[in-house]
C-alpha cells in the first residue's frame, strides 16, 4: 500500500492542507519548525487507523475537521479514506459521512493496527536512540536483538529482567525458612497463624478435665469442713468446762453462805423505808443547825456598814461629768493647742507661697488672683503638651544623631571590609574535590598498598628458588599450559608409580627368592629328597644302560672296553638307582612335591625377576624421556622444572599468586597514576578557580594544602561576603530610621508652632499667668496650692471655737454638781481630780447600800430554812418510833444493825442468782445443774487441760487442710474462670490465617502469570532468532556495511558459552561486540537490523509505507549519504515518508547518483484555524 | 399466636475466607462477624417475643477444635433462655464431625434432638410438637423423613432436618429426601438446614424453608443473609426473613465497553460501588469486581494489573470510606481489535503469539512448567487444599494459564518494550 495523496481540513491550524504523494519511493519532507511537521505526522497515522483521539489533539479536532486521503494497493485497488471525529474517536466514513466499520480498511492496512504499525513502520531517531541502547543494555544478545529489530521494540532486556525480577520476587521456590519473598513470608505467616491457632485453641478435654477437677477439690473441701466442725464442737465443750468450773465453785460457796444467814427479819420494803428515815432524821437535824448560825453571822456583818444617801443621789450627774471628763481633758490638753498650732503653721505658709506667687498682695487680695477651674485645667494640659513635645523632639533629635553616627560606623567598616571577590566556583570545585575524598590521602594509601603488594611479592618470590628471572618476566612468563601440566602430571605420576611397583615388585621377588632358597635349604638338610626330574634322570640313565644292553644282546655291540657283565650290573645297578628313586619318592612324596613345588617357584621367581629387571630399565628409560621432554617444556622459562606434581605446586603457590599480585600490582600502579593526574587535574583545576577567586595559594604546595587553604581563603570571603551583607541590611535599616526620625522631627516642629500660637491667646486672656508654659505649670500648681491652704485655715479655725465651747460647758457642769453635794470645787487640786473624786465617792456609796440588802434577804432565808428542817426531823422521828416497835429494837441503833443484817442476806441471794446467769452465759446456755452433772461425770477435770489442747492441734490440721484445698481450688477455679470465658483468640488467628491464605493465593497466581510469561517469551524469543538469524543477519549485514561505509564488514553470531552474541566484523578483521562499538555505529546497526526486517516482509506480504522522523540527525555526513541511499533503495520497494527539519539531508539526498524516486515536499508554515 | 425463628448454618468461628490484608478493609466487621451474626440472632428473638427458636444443623465448623466458640454458644443461648426462649437444635453433617458439638453441655432450656433416632419435643402451652432427628456421623445418605413420628393430632407440627433435599450445587448430598416425602408427612412446617442461601421451597402449608446461613463467608455465599421468623396465627403462617450478617459479599461485573482511559473504568468502578452500598445500606461490604466486555484498555488493564488494581481500590475508598473491602478484581474484559495475528505476517510480536499458540499445543513445555510448578505447591499443602486455590494438577492447568499471559506479553510489548 502507498499513500497517494493526504488531505486535513480545519484541523488545527490546517485549514486546508493537501499533499500529494501519488507515486512510492522515497518522500522527503521538509519543513523547518513550526510548519507542523509533527502535526502532519500524527494526522497521517490518525488518517491511516483513526480511533481514539490523543489526549493532547483532542482539542484540535472538531465537528468541521476532516481528515482525507487516498491509499492505493499493490494490486493497484485505490481506498479514498475519509475521516471525521465522532466523540472521542475519529472514525471512518463513505462519501457521505455516513459512519463505516474499520475492517474496510484492513485489506490495504496489512491488518495492523496503529501502534504495531507505528512500531513495526515508524522510525524516529528517539526510538533508533533507544534500539542502540537497548542492543547495548542486552550486550547484543542474538536472541533479543533479533526480537527487538523485529518488533520494532526495545528494552527486552528489561523486560524479561522485570519479568525474571518480579518472579524472583514473589517466590523462592526452595522455601528457604528465612527467605523474604513475597509468597514465601506470607505462606510463613499463615503457618505461624496455623500455630497460634493451635495454641489458643481450647479443648473441649481440657474444659471438661479442669472442671471435674473443681468439682472433685469442692467434695474435698466440705468434707474437711465437717470434720472441722466436729472437732470444734468437742473443743468447745472441753473448753466450757474448764470455763466454768471456777464459777461453780463459787456458787457453791454462795449456796453454803446462804444456808448460814438463815430466813430474813425485816421485808425488803420496810428495810428501804427505815434506811431513808434513819438517813433523812438525821440530815434535818444537822441542817437545822447550820441555818440558825449563819443567821447570826449576817446580822453581825450588817451592823459594821456606813451608807452614803447624798452621793447615791447624785449619782447620774456624776456618771455623766465621768463620761465627759475623757473628751474635755483631751480638747483642753491635746487638740485645741494642736489645731491652733497648725492654723498658726498653714498660716505662714499660705502667706509665703503668696508672696511668692505674687509679691505685694495682701491676704485680703488673695481672691483676686483666682482662675476659672477649666481655664487652669486648660493651662496645665496645654503647658503639659507644650512640655511633652519639646521632650520628643529632644528625644527624637539625639536618637537621629545616633543613627547618623552608626551609619557613619558601617560605612567605615564596609571600607575596611575590602575587596570581595566571588568564590562560588572555587567553592564548588573545593565541594567537588571533598566529596570525592582524600586524594593525597588515597595516592599515600595507594603508595603503602603498592609497597605493602611490592614487599608481599618480594617476599613470596624469595620463597621459591626455581625462578631467579625479573618479575615482569613472571608475568610474560610462558609457563606450560594447564592441558600440558595435566597431561605430564598424569604420565609422570603413572610412571612414577610404575616404578614404584616395580621397584616393589622387585623386593617382593627378591624376598620371596630367598624365601625360597631357605626352605629349600631346609628341605635339603632334612636329608636327600628325589625329585621328579631325579626320577627322570634315574630313568634316562636306566634307559640307557638298557639300550646299550639291548645292543649288545641284539645286535651284539659292546662299547669298547666294556663287556656284557659290565653291561648288566651297570643296567642293574641303574635300575637299582632308579628303584631306589622311586622308593624314595614314594616314600618322601610329600618332601619331595614340596621341593619341587619349591624348586619350580624358584625358577618362577628367577624369571619374575629378570623380568622386573627388564621392566624396570625400560621404565627408567621412559621417565628420563619424559624429564627431557618435561624440562624441555620449562626451557623457554629458564627453569629446570621439578616433577610436574611440584611445578603444579609451584604455580599454584608461587606463580599462579605472583601473577595475580603482580597483576594487582599494576592495576594499584595504574589507579595511583590516575589518581595522581586526577591529583594533578584537580590542583589545576584548583589553582585555576583560585586565580579566577584572587586567592594566592602557593604553586609548591600539595593538593591538600592548597585545598585547605583555598577552603580557608574561601570560609573567609565567604564569612566577608556575609558580614558585607549584613553591613548592607543594617545601613538599609539605618537609613530607613534616619529617614522615619527626619520625619518625626518635622511632625514635632509643627505641632510646637500650634501650641506656641495657642499660649499666646491664653497669655492674652488670663495676664496674670508667667508668659513661658513651663513656668505657668508651675504657677497654676502653686496658685491650686494657694487657694487649698486658704481654704484649710478658715476650716481650722472654726474647729477651735467649737472646741473651746464644749470645754468651758464641762467647767459649768462641774461647778453645779459640787455645789449640790456640798463640796467646794474651788479647793480642788483642779477640775478633772475633783471630778474622779466624786465619782470614787459616788462608787463607794452605791455598794454599801447594795451589801446591806443582801444581807438582809439572806437573813430572812436562813430563818426559813431552819424552820423548815425542824418541822421534818420531827416528822421522821414519829415514824422511826413505829418501826422501833415493828422491831423490838430498843433505840435507832439497834434498829439500824437489824436492818443491815437483813440487807446482807438479800445481797447474797442476788449474788448467787448472777452467778448462775453468768455461768449460763460462760456455759452457752446450759444450765448449772447439767454442768454440775457433767463436771461429776467427768471424773478428773484436771485432764481438761490437755483434752483441750489434743483438740486445738486436731482443729490446727484440718484448718490447714481445708487452707491448702480452698488455695488448691482457687486456683483451679481462677485457671478454669480464664477459659471459661469466650475467647475469640482463635477465631482471630483462624481470620488472620485466612488473610493469609488469600495473600498467598494472590501471589501464587501473579507468579504463574509471571513466570509463565517469562518463559513463553525466552522461548519465543529463542524460536524467533533460529527462524530467523542466518537471513536476517546475512541481509542487515550489507546494509551495515553500506551504512558504515564497509568499516565493518559483517555480522556474525558466536556463541559465548551457550549464549549467541551478535559481532561486528570490522574491515580490520576485528571481531566487535555491541559494547565495543560507537553509539553511532550501534544506531546503525540496529537500523539495518530493522530495515532487514522490513525487507523480509515486503518480501511476504502487502508493502506499507515507513513513516520516518528524522532518523539521521545523529549520522555523519558521509554516513546519512550511504543511508539516504539505502533508504532510496527501499523506496523503490515500498514508499518511505521522511519528515525532517534538516536542509543539509535534502541537499544529500538530491545528490544522489540517481534519484529518480526521489521526491521532496517542502511544508509551509500553515496559519492557525484557532486559538 | 405465636412466634419463633428457624435458623441454620451458625458455622460459629467459621473465619471470612479470600480477603486479604488491605489498609482499606473494614477490618472490625469481619473481626468475629459469625459470632455478631449471633449476637444479632438474639437480640431479634428477645425484641420479638418469640417462643422458641430452631436450629436446623451446622452450629460450629466440624475441624474447628476451640472449645471457647462452644462457650460462646453457650452464653447466647443462656441469654435465650433466661428469658423462657427455648432453643431447639439438630445437629448437621458439621456437628457430627465436630468434638465441640459432642463435648458441649447445653445450658438448660435448650434441647437437641436424638441423632440415633427421630425424637419429639411438645410444648403443651402452645400445642407445639417439633419432631427431629439429628447426624450421628457426618456423612447420613440414607432419607431420614420416612422414620420421623406422625404429626400430633392438633398441634403445630414442625420437622426439624439438615438435608441437601435432592441436591444443591456447591453443597455435598446429605439425608436426601423429595419435597414429597415432606409434604406427604402431614406436618406444618419444615425447619430445614445445610443449604446456604435462603429458599422457600413451600410458603403454603406446610412451609418448606432454608433460612440461608446468618453471615456470608466467602465469595459464594453472596448478599443478604439471616433466619426466618415465623408467626403461626390460627393456623395462618407468615414467614419474614430478617437479616443478621454484619457484613455482606457481593459479586459485582462491571462492564467496560467502549471505555478509552483509566478514569473511565474507575468511574464505570464507582458507578456499581454507588449502586452496590446503596443496595446494602450501613453494611460493610466485600466485593468481587469482574471488569468485562471489549475495550481498547483490554491490553493496559492486563500489563497494569497492579496499578488497575489500586485504582479500584481506591475508588472503593472514594465511594463508601471503611465499607468497601474489594475481595478480588478478575479481569475478564476483551480486546477491540480484531485480526491482530494475520498469517503472513513475520513480526516479532506475531511471531511470539504465534509461538504461544503452538506452544499450547505442544505438552512437552506445559508439562515441564506444571511438575515444577507442582514440586513448589507441595510446599503448600494447606493453600492446595483450601477451597477455590488454584492448584496445578497437569498440563491443561496449564494450558489455561497460557492465554493470561500471552495476553500480559503482548499488552507489554505493544507499548515499545520494556520501558513505558
Amino acid at each position: 500500500m502507498k499513500i497517494r495523496s493526504i488531505a486535513v481540513r480545519q484541523v488545527l491550524h490546517y485549514e486546508a492542507f493537501q499533499l500529494d504523494l501519488d507515486h512510492g519511493g522515497l518522500h522527503i519532507l521538509h519543513g523547518p519548525n513550526e510548519t507542523g511537521k509533527s502535526t502532519l505526522l500524527a494526522l497521517i497515522m490518525d488518517l491511516l487507523f483513526g480511533g481514539p483521539i490523543a489526549e493532547s489533539f483532542r482539542d484540535h479536532y472538531d465537528s468541521r475537521s476532516r481528515l482525507e486521503g487516498v491509499i492505493e494497493r499493490s494490486d493497484r485497488a485505490v481506498y479514498r479514506i475519509e475521516r471525521k471525529r465522532r466523540y472521542n474517536r475519529l472514525v471512518l466514513t463513505d462519501a457521505d459521512h455516513a459512519e463505516l466499520p474499520e475492517d474496510t480498511l484492513a485489506r490495504y492496512l496489512g491488518g495492523y493496527t496503529r501502534e504495531p504499525f507505528a512500531l513495526l513502520f515508524g522510525f524516529d531517531h528517539e526510538r533508533l536512540r533507544a534500539g542502540g541502547q537497548s542492543l547495548l543494555d542486552s550486550q547484543g544478545q542474538a536472541g533479543i536483538s533479533l526480537f527487538e529489530a523485529g518488533g520494532g521494540v526495545q528494552y527486552l532486556t528489561k523486560l524479561l529482567g522485570t519479568l525474571a525480577d518480579r518472579s524472583a520476587q514473589l517466590l523462592d521456590p526452595s522455601f528457604n525458612a528465612r527467605s523474604a519473598k513475597e509468597l514465601n513470608k506470607q505462606w510463613r505467616s499463615f503457618i505461624d497463624t496455623q500455630k497460634s491457632l493451635k495454641q489458643s485453641s481450647l479443648r473441649a478435654e481440657e474444659w471438661h478435665r479442669q472442671r471435674q477437677e473443681i468439682f472433685l477439690s469442692e467434695q474435698r473441701a466440705e468434707q474437711l469442713e465437717h470434720q472441722l466442725a466436729d472437732a470444734d464442737a468437742a473443743w468447745q465443750k472441753v473448753a466450757r468446762l474448764l470455763r466454768v468450773r471456777p464459777m461453780i465453785s463459787e456458787w457453791l460457796a454462795m449456796k453454803q453462805e446462804l444456808e448460814e444467814l438463815g430466813p430474813a427479819s425485816v421485808s425488803p420494803h420496810d428495810e428501804e423505808n427505815i434506811l431513808t428515815l434513819l438517813k433523812k432524821h438525821g440530815e434535818n437535824t444537822q441542817s437545822q443547825a447550820r441555818a440558825e448560825e449563819e443567821c447570826r453571822r449576817q446580822a453581825q456583818r450588817a451592823h459594821a456598814l456606813h451608807p452614803d444617801p447624798k452621793a447615791t443621789s447624785m449619782a447620774d450627774s456624776i456618771e455623766r461629768l465621768s463620761e465627759g471628763l475623757m473628751q474635755f481633758l483631751s480638747l483642753r490638753d491635746t487638740d485645741l493647742p494642736a489645731a491652733r498650732e497648725q492654723r498658726q503653721k498653714r498660716k505662714a505658709e499660705t502667706e509665703q507661697r503668696l508672696q511668692e506667687l505674687s509679691p505685694g498682695t495682701s491676704w485680703t487680695q488673695i481672691d483676686q488672683l483666682r482662675l476659672p477651674l477649666t481655664a487652669l485645667n486648660r493651662i496645665d494640659t496645654l503647658a503639659e503638651e507644650i512640655a511633652g513635645a519639646h521632650a520628643n523632639y529632644a528625644l527624637e533629635k539625639a536618637q537621629r544623631e545616633e543613627l547618623i553616627e552608626d551609619s557613619a560606623k558601617v560605612e567605615k567598616d564596609l571600607e575596611a571590609l575590602g575587596p570581595i571577590y566571588d568564590v562560588s566556583h572555587l567553592s564548588r570545585l573545593i565541594r567537588t574535590i571533598r566529596e570525592e575524598g582524600n586524594v593525597q590521602g588515597k595516592i599515600a594509601q595507594a603508595n603503602r598498598d603498592i609497597e605493602l603488594k611490592q614487599q608481599a611479592i618480594d617476599q613470596r618470590l624469595r620463597q621459591q628458588t626455581l625462578y631467579a628471572g625479573s618479575l615482569r618476566g613472571l608475568k610474560m612468563l610462558p609457563v606450560p599450559l594447564h592441558d600440558t601440566l595435566e597431561r605430564y602430571a598424569a604420565q609422570w605420576a603413572s610412571l612414577e608409580q610404575e616404578r614404584s611397583d616395580a621397584r616393589r615388585d622387585h623386593q617382593t621377588l627378591r624376598a620371596a627368592a630367598v624365601s625360597l632358597a631357605n626352605d629349600l635349604e631346609v628341605l635339603e638338610l632334612q636329608g636327600e629328597v628325589p625329585v621328579p626330574s631325579d626320577l627322570l634322570e634315574a630313568r634316562s640313565l636306566r634307559e640307557d644302560a638298557w639300550t646299550r644292553v639291548k645292543q649288545s644282546w641284539l645286535h651284539h655291540v659292546l662299547p669298547e672296553g666294556v663287556g656284557p657283565q659290565d653291561l648288566a650290573d651297570d643296567f642293574a645297578q641303574r635300575l637299582a638307582n632308579a628303584d631306589r628313586v622311586v622308593d624314595a619318592m614314594r616314600r618322601e612324596a610329600d618332601r619331595s612335591a614340596n621341593r619341587a613345588l619349591l624348586l619350580m617357584k624358584q625358577e618362577q621367581t628367577r624369571q619374575a625377576l629378570a623380568d622386573n629387571a627388564k621392566r624396570r630399565q625400560s621404565l627408567d628409560i621412559q621417565f628420563s624421556q619424559l624429564e627431557t621432554l618435561w624440562a624441555g617444556e620449562w626451557q623457554p622459562c629458564g627453569i629446570l622444572p621439578k616433577s610436574p606434581g611440584e611445578m603444579r605446586e609451584w604455580l599454584s603457590a608461587f606463580h599462579a599468586p605472583l601473577v595475580l599480585m603482580l597483576g594487582e600490582l599494576d592495576a594499584s600502579e595504574a589507579d595511583r597514576a590516575e589518581l595522581v593526574q586526577h591529583q594533578a587535574q584537580l590542583r589545576q583545576a584548583l589553582a585555576t578557580a583560585a586565580q579566577e577567586a584572587h586567592c594566592q595559594a602557593g604553586d609548591a604546595l600539595t593538593l591538600n594544602e592548597a585545598l585547605e587553604q583555598c577552603e580557608n581563603y574561601a570560609r573567609a570571603m565567604g564569612e566577608r561576603d556575609l558580614k558585607r551583607r549584613a553591613l548592607w541590611d543594617q545601613r538599609r535599616v539605618l537609613e530607613t530610621k534616619i529617614h522615619a526620625r527626619t520625619q518625626s522631627l518635622t511632625k514635632w516642629e509643627q505641632q510646637l508652632q500650634l501650641q506656641g500660637k495657642e499660649w499666646e491667646s491664653v497669655l492674652r486672656a488670663y495676664p496674670s499667668l508667667p508668659p513661658r508654659p513651663q513656668d505657668a505649670l508651675h504657677y497654676s500648681q502653686h496658685l491650686r496650692e494657694l487657694l487649698r491652704g486658704v481654704q484649710e485655715i478658715e476650716q481650722m479655725e472654726t474647729a477651735i471655737r467649737t472646741s473651746e465651747e464644749i470645754c468651758h460647758q464641762f467647767e459649768r457642769q462641774a461647778l453645779a454638781v459640787a455645789e449640790q453635794l456640798g463640796e467646794n470645787l474651788a479647793e480642788a487640786a483642779s477640775v478633772e481630780s475633783w471630778v474622779r473624786q466624786a465619782r470614787q465617792r459616788m462608787h463607794n456609796a452605791r455598794e454599801t447600800e447594795q451589801l446591806l440588802h443582801s444581807i438582809e434577804a439572806e437573813q430572812a432565808r436562813l430563818r426559813g430554812e431552819a424552820d423548815q428542817h425542824g418541822a421534818e426531823a420531827g416528822l421522821t422521828a414519829q415514824q422511826l418510833q413505829h418501826y422501833q416497835a415493828q422491831c423490838h429494837a430498843a433505840d435507832l441503833a439497834q434498829l439500824s444493825a437489824q436492818v443491815e443484817i437483813s440487807r446482807q442476806r438479800r445481797n447474797l441471794a442476788e449474788e448467787k442468782l448472777s452467778q448462775e446467769r453468768r455461768i449460763r452465759q460462760a456455759a452457752d446456755g446450759m444450765s448449772v445443774d447439767a454442768i454440775v452433772q457433767s463436771l461429776e461425770e467427768l471424773g478428773d477435770p484436771d485432764t481438761l487441760e490437755s483434752q483441750k489442747i489434743a483438740l486445738e492441734a486436731e482443729q490446727d490440721g484440718i484448718r490447714g487442710d481445708i487452707e491448702r484445698e480452698k488455695d488448691h481450688l482457687q486456683t483451679l477455679q481462677t485457671a478454669f474462670a480464664h477459659i471459661n470465658e469466650t475467647h475469640e483468640a482463635a477465631a482471630a488467628f483462624a481470620q488472620q490465617g485466612q488473610q493469609h491464605l488469600a495473600e498467598v493465593d494472590r501471589l501464587w497466581n501473579e507468579y504463574l502469570r509471571v513466570e509463565l510469561a517469562r518463559r513463553l517469551l525466552e522461548r519465543s524469543i529463542e524460536e524467533f532468532r533460529e527462524r530467523n538469524e542466518s537471513a536476517i543477519l546475512h541481509r542487515a549485514g550489507q546494509l551495515f556495511r553500506r551504512m558504515t561505509l564497509r568499516q565493518y564488514e559483517e555480522l556474525l553470531v558466536e556463541y559465548d558459552g551457550s549464549a549467541p552474541y551478535l559481532l561486528a566484523v570490522h574491515a580490520d578483521g576485528s571481531r566487535r561486540r555491541v559494547f565495543q562499538l560507537s553509539d553511532g555505529t550501534r544506531d546503525q546497526l540496529f537500523l539495518s537490523l530493522r530495515l532487514a526486517f522490513v525487507e523480509q516482509h515486503l518480501a511476504g506480504s502487502e508493502p506499507l509505507p515507513l513513516v520516518m522522523d528524522d532518523i539521521l540527525v545523529h549520522f555523519d555526513d558521509a554516513r546519512t549519504q550511504a543511508t539516504l541511499e539505502v533508504l532510496h533503495e527501499l523506496g523503490q520497494q515500498t514508499q518511505i515518508l521522511y519528515f525532517t527539519h534538516h536542509q543539509s539531508v535534502v541537499d544529500q539526498a538530491q545528490q544522489l547518483a540517481a534519484h529518480d524516486h526521489l521526491h521532496v515536499h517542502y511544508l509551509r508554515p500553515q496559519q492557525p484555524v484557532k486559538t | 399466636m405465636f412466634k419463633f425463628v428457624h435458623c441454620a448454618d451458625l458455622h460459629l468461628d467459621s473465619p471470612l475466607r479470600g480477603l486479604s490484608l488491605r489498609e482499606d478493609a473494614p477490618a472490625e466487621a469481619i473481626r468475629s462477624a459469625t459470632r455478631r451474626a449471633l449476637d444479632n440472632l438474639v437480640d431479634l428473638c428477645i425484641e420479638e417475643h418469640v417462643r422458641f427458636l430452631v436450629i436446623a444443623g451446622d452450629v460450629f465448623d466440624g475441624d474447628w477444635q476451640d472449645y471457647s466458640t462452644g462457650l460462646f454458644f453457650n452464653a447466647c443461648m443462656a441469654r435465650l433462655t433466661a428469658r423462657d426462649i427455648r432453643v431447639y437444635i439438630v445437629s448437621g453433617n458439621h456437628d457430627a464431625a465436630s468434638t465441640i458439638s459432642r463435648k458441649l453441655l447445653l445450658p438448660g432450656g435448650v434441647h437437641r434432638f436424638s441423632s440415633d433416632q427421630p425424637e419429639t419435643f411438645v410444648i403443651d402451652d402452645l400445642q407445639v410438637a417439633l419432631h427431629g432427628q439429628g447426624f450421628k456421623d457426618r456423612v447420613v445418605t440414607q432419607n431420614l423423613v420416612p422414620q420421623y413420628p406422625l404429626p400430633v393430632p392438633g398441634y403445630f407440627n414442625i420437622g426439624v432436618l439438615h438435608t441437601s433435599l435432592e441436591g444443591h450445587e456447591g453443597h455435598e448430598t446429605y439425608a436426601p429426601c423429595t419435597v414429597h416425602d415432606l409434604t406427604a408427612k402431614g406436618y406444618d412446617y419444615w425447619a430445614l438446614g445445610h443449604v446456604h442461601t435462603r429458599q422457600v421451597i413451600r410458603d403454603t402449608s406446610p412451609c418448606i424453608v432454608y433460612p440461608g446461613n446468618l453471615q456470608g463467608r466467602h465469595i459464594r455465599e453472596i448478599g443478604d443473609k439471616g433466619c426466618t421468623l415465623v408467626t403461626v396465627d390460627s393456623g395462618r403462617i407468615d414467614l419474614q426473613h430478617r437479616s443478621l450478617d454484619v457484613l455482606r459479599w457481593a459479586l459485582c461485573e462491571v462492564d467496560l465497553t467502549g471505555t478509552l482511559r483509566a478514569e473511565d473504568v474507575v468511574g464505570r468502578v464507582m458507578s456499581v460501588f454507588q449502586q452496590t452500598t446503596a443496595a446494602n445500606p450501613g453494611y460493610p461490604l466485600a466485593l468481587r469486581i469482574r471488569l468485562t466486555g471489549q475495550t481498547a484498555l483490554h491490553g493496559s488493564l492486563l500489563a497494569e494489573s497492579e496499578y488497575y488494581l489500586n485504582e479500584i481500590v481506591n475508588a472503593a475508598q472514594q465511594s463508601a470510606i471503611d465499607r468497601i473491602w474489594v475481595e478480588k478484581v478478575i479481569f475478564d474484559t476483551q480486546s477491540e481489535e480484531s485480526g491482530q495475528s494475520l498469517p503472513d505476517r513475520t513480526d516479532a510480536i506475531s511471531e511470539l503469539d504465534r509461538i504461544i499458540q503452538q506452544t499450547e499445543v505442544r505438552p512437552e513445555f506445559l508439562e515441564l512448567f506444571a511438575s515444577e510448578m507442582q514440586t513448589i505447591q507441595m510446599r503448600m499443602p494447606d493453600y492446595v487444599r483450601s477451597e477455590g486455590s488454584t492448584v496445578i494438577a497437569s498440563a491443561e492447568e496449564v494450558r489455561d494459564l497460557v492465554s493470561d499471559a500471552r495476553d500480559v506479553l503482548v499488552a507489554m510489548l505493544a507499548r515499545g518494550g520494556g520501558q513505558p
